[in-house]
Order: structure tokens, then sequence, then C-alpha cells
């Protein structure tokens, strides 16, 4: 029987190369996200690949709905073994002054206080069966700063420093918890937010030591080895597909 | 378990302190994806399994000399080199107060100049193909310090300075270059310090409950050497078991 695993923002961009490459590497896929179709497209592609994969609408701002669908799915599937914590809102090119309080709580429920419960009501079920994984999905801007996106920052360094707090009290459990931090990656959202100036990315690209940016796929893969046994010892990390940009630790 | 390995048969690896538990774990597995073994260490191997059959070299990592030999020899007989890890090392417990020169100098040669030696013979060879995976074995000592083992500790942060500079300086070259840190493993290493009660204490104060196996830490090697952290360099990959979280 397949391993179940649980991605937010499954619907496009990091989250939906992750649910698909853990649908590859054998695991059902619980494809989260607030947009419904996004959520359902990746689940078919999944599905159309030969993988297994259920779609779900979920809002993880909706901290109610969230934890009764996270108990129903738990209920369901009797155990959610990795959980992939991806889902966020990019907060770029916005100077520190101009973060308004609107903004800022929205940065924060989305990426931190969402997944927070979402996870809280997770990890029971995790641990009656002392099995679990989880994938918060941080950035390197979390680790060596940038400009223009304190908000952001913020959250992100919120969710690695969470990651750490549940990899100490969760561990005894047998619940591993690690932090990736990816780089610039092209993604619908970044590509967004660079309003499709190829510029951005090509020179970012030329000052890394790999002399490419990190894709979605690269993101993909370290997300599955991290919930994959053959990281069975490896808790409260982070590791960061960056082409090398950031050294982490 | 996602494995894109298809790439490593036919690959030529050179461990170094390759009848270590550590070595002889990595070189099983690399074994295992029919992967050409070179293992470069002082001491003559013990028993061999049925898997265990790499080519074997005598070699004292910190002669300067024999490594460029060994790793020409090498380069020419395969055609080439592609993965390197670096698994040699020592380490005699002493307080700072006691250490003598020689025990100092030795511990530094063999865990880290040695490693950059061979990190210098494998990069000549992996800058022709712009192809190279190294691996070297740091320590989680290297961040967090140990009580008589000051020595130690520095030799593996060396690794860790190392590694990320190698990193910058073989930029556009196809070659990565990460570290890997293990906590406490058990192997003879720390079973010769300790006794099985110590070390199962040890084990219980940490998040995951256990002291990390050989397995774990081959298998962290066999992830930076394979394509899934293709995007990784200049990266430590700690394997800790949550015993330190920073």
């Amino acid at each position: 029987m397949a391993r179940i695993a649980l991605v937010t923002g499954a619907g496009s961009g990091i989250g939906e190369a992750t649910a698909r490459t853990l649908a590859a590497a054998g695991w059902h896929v619980v494809v989260c996200d607030r947009n419904a179709d996004g959520a359902e497209k990746t689940a078919a592609a999944i599905r159309g690949s030969g993988g297994s994969a259920e779609a779900v609408e979920l809002d993880i701002t909706n901290i109610p709905a969230t934890q009764a669908a996270a108990r129903e799915l738990s209920a369901r599937h009797r155990l959610i073994e990795a959980v992939v914590a991806n889902a966020g809102i990019s907060g770029d090119g916005v100077a520190f002054e101009a973060v308004t309080e609107q903004a800022y709580d929205a940065m924060m429920a989305v990426n931190v206080k969402g997944h927070f419960f979402l996870l809280q009501a997770l990890v029971p079920a995790m641990k009656q069966t002392g099995r679990g994984s989880i994938v918060v999905m941080s950035s390197m801007f979390a680790l060596i700063g940038h400009t223009s996106m304190a908000h952001y920052t913020a959250a992100k360094g919120g969710l690695l420093a969470l990651s750490k707090a549940l990899a100490a009290e969760l561990g005894p459990a047998g619940i591993r918890v690690n932090a990736v931090a990816p780089g610039l990656i092209r993604t619908p959202m970044t590509e967004k937010n660079t309003g499709g100036d190829e510029a951005v990315f090509v020179q970012r690209a030329a000052r890394i030591p790999l002399r490419r940016l990190a894709t979605m796929q690269d993101v993909a893969d370290t997300v599955a080895y991290l919930v994959s046994p053959a990281s069975a010892a490896i808790t409260g990390q982070t590791l960061s597909p960056s082409g090398g940009e950031a050294f982490t630790d | 378990m996602v494995e894109r390995n298809a790439g490593h048969a036919g690959r030529v690896a050179i461990i170094t302190g390759g009848t270590g538990e550590i070595g002889r774990a990595v070189a099983a597995r690399l074994l295992d994806f029919r992967v050409r073994v070179h293992v470069l260490d002082i001491n003559t191997p013990g028993d061999r399994s049925d898997r265990y059959a790499p080519v074997f070299h005598t070699v004292d990592v910190t002669n300067e000399r024999r490594v460029e030999a060994v790793f020409d020899d090498i380069a020419r007989d395969e055609g080439g080199i592609d993965y390197l890890i670096y698994c040699a090392g020592i380490f005699r417990p002493c307080a700072v107060i006691d250490l003598t020169r020689d025990e100092l100098a030795r511990t530094i040669a063999i865990n880290l100049s040695g490693a950059f030696l061979c990190c210098r013979a494998a990069i000549r060879v992996m800058r022709t193909r712009r192809f190279g995976r190294i691996v070297l074995l740091s320590s989680l000592i290297a961040r967090v310090g140990t009580v008589n083992g000051a020595h130690y500790a520095a030799s593996k942060g060396g690794l860790l300075g190392l590694a990320r500079s190698l990193a910058l300086e073989v930029e556009e070259e196809g070659i990565r270059i990460n570290t890997v840190s293990p906590g406490v493993v058990d192997t003879a290493m720390p079973r010769a310090h300790s006794s099985d009660e110590k070390l199962a204490e040890v084990g219980r104060a940490i998040p995951l409950q256990r002291i990390a196996r050989v397995d774990d830490v081959a298998e962290a090697c066999l992830f930076l050497l394979d394509e899934d952290s293709a995007s990784l360099t200049g990266q430590d990959l700690s394997v800790n078991g949550g015993a330190v979280l920073w």
C-alpha cells in the first residue's frame, strides 16, 4: 500500500513539482491548494502519468476548516506520513517602510500560522504510528537576508525556526522535521514578480557557483530525499538548493 | 525512495580511509551501483564480504608524492576520476594542555591536509572532463566543539572552509563539493572511548533516540553524489539525529 504524502500549495510551482516527484517515487499524494482547479490539475497530471493522487481544496489561513480537513484526512488515510509545508505568497520588491499591516498579516497567516496549525492537526496520527517526516519550505533569504522583502524573510525565518522546534519536540515520537531553503527559483510566482524580465534571472545565474539557478525539480528532489528512508537520521537540518549561492549553517 | 542513480554505473570513485567502517559502507553502496571503487588507506583491509571488491591502494594521505602518484595511476588506468569521498581521519582525545606538537600535526595532516592534497589531485583530473563530485567527511564537533578534542574540532572545521572555498574555485567546471557532518556514529571510534551504556545514554538524549549508523552516513554521501542533489554545492549535510539543530 502506498505511503501518503500531503503537499500544500501543490497547485502550481514548487508544490506541483514536489507533488509530481513524490508521486513518481511511489507516494500517494494529497494535493492541497486554495485554488481547487490548480489542485485538481496537478492531481490529474499525476494520475495521467500512472501515479496516485487526490486533490483537496485547502485554504490554510482558515484555521478551523484546515484543522477539520486535516483530521478528516488523517482518519481516512490512517497515516499521512509525509507533509510538505510549501504553500506561500511572495513579498518581493516591497521596501520595509512600505509593508502594510495587512500585507504583514497575510504573509504570516499563510507561511507560518497556517502551517503551524495544519501540522498541529496532522501530528497526532503520526505520533500514533511513530513515523513521520515533515519538510517546511523556507527560503535561502531567511538564511542570508535580502533587501525589499522583510515580511517574507521574517515569515520564512519563522518557518525555519518552527522546523527546529518541532524537530526537538517530535523527534522522540519518531517524527523528523527538516527545512528546504531554496535560492531564487523560476516559478510562476517569481516570474510574475519580475514582470517577465529575463535579465533578472540571467544576471543572478551568472553570479552563482554552479552558474544556473536551482530549478523547481532541484527543490522537489531535495524534498523527496528528506522524506525518504535514506535520510532517516537527519532532522532539524536545512538544505539549500541554490546552486551554491548560500552555504547553509 | 527516490533513486535516479542510473548514472553511477561505470563511474570511478576514490574513497580515502576506505577500510574504516564509514568508508566501507560508502564503498558497498557504490559497488551496488556498479561504480568502479578505489580504496586508499594506510591500513590493509580486514575481512572482505563478497560485495566488497574494490581496488585497494596502500596510501598515506599525508604523503604528497604518493597521493599524486596514486591519483595519476587511477586516472590513467580508468580514464578519469568521477567521485572522491574523503573518510580518512583520526581522533585521539587529549586535553589542549597535554597535546604534543606531533599529535596536533598528525591530526591536522590526516584529517585536513590530506583532504587538501586529495582534492587538489582529484580536481586536476575532474576539470579535464568537466565532471566531479567530492564529499568530505567533517563532523558535528567542527561546530559544537568537544572537550579533549580541540585538535580534532579544528581539523574537521577546516574541512568546512576547504569545501566552500573549493566549491567557489571550481565554478563552471561541473564539479560539486559538499561535506557530511555526522554526530556520534556507531563505529569503533566512539566505542574505543565509551561503554555500551554510555553510548545508549547518548542515544536517548538525541531527538531521534539513537546515534547514527554507518548506513545513515553512507546514504548522505550517496545523496550528495547523485543527481538528486544537483543544485547543492558548498553545503554541509548534518547526520546527527537532531542532536544539534543549528
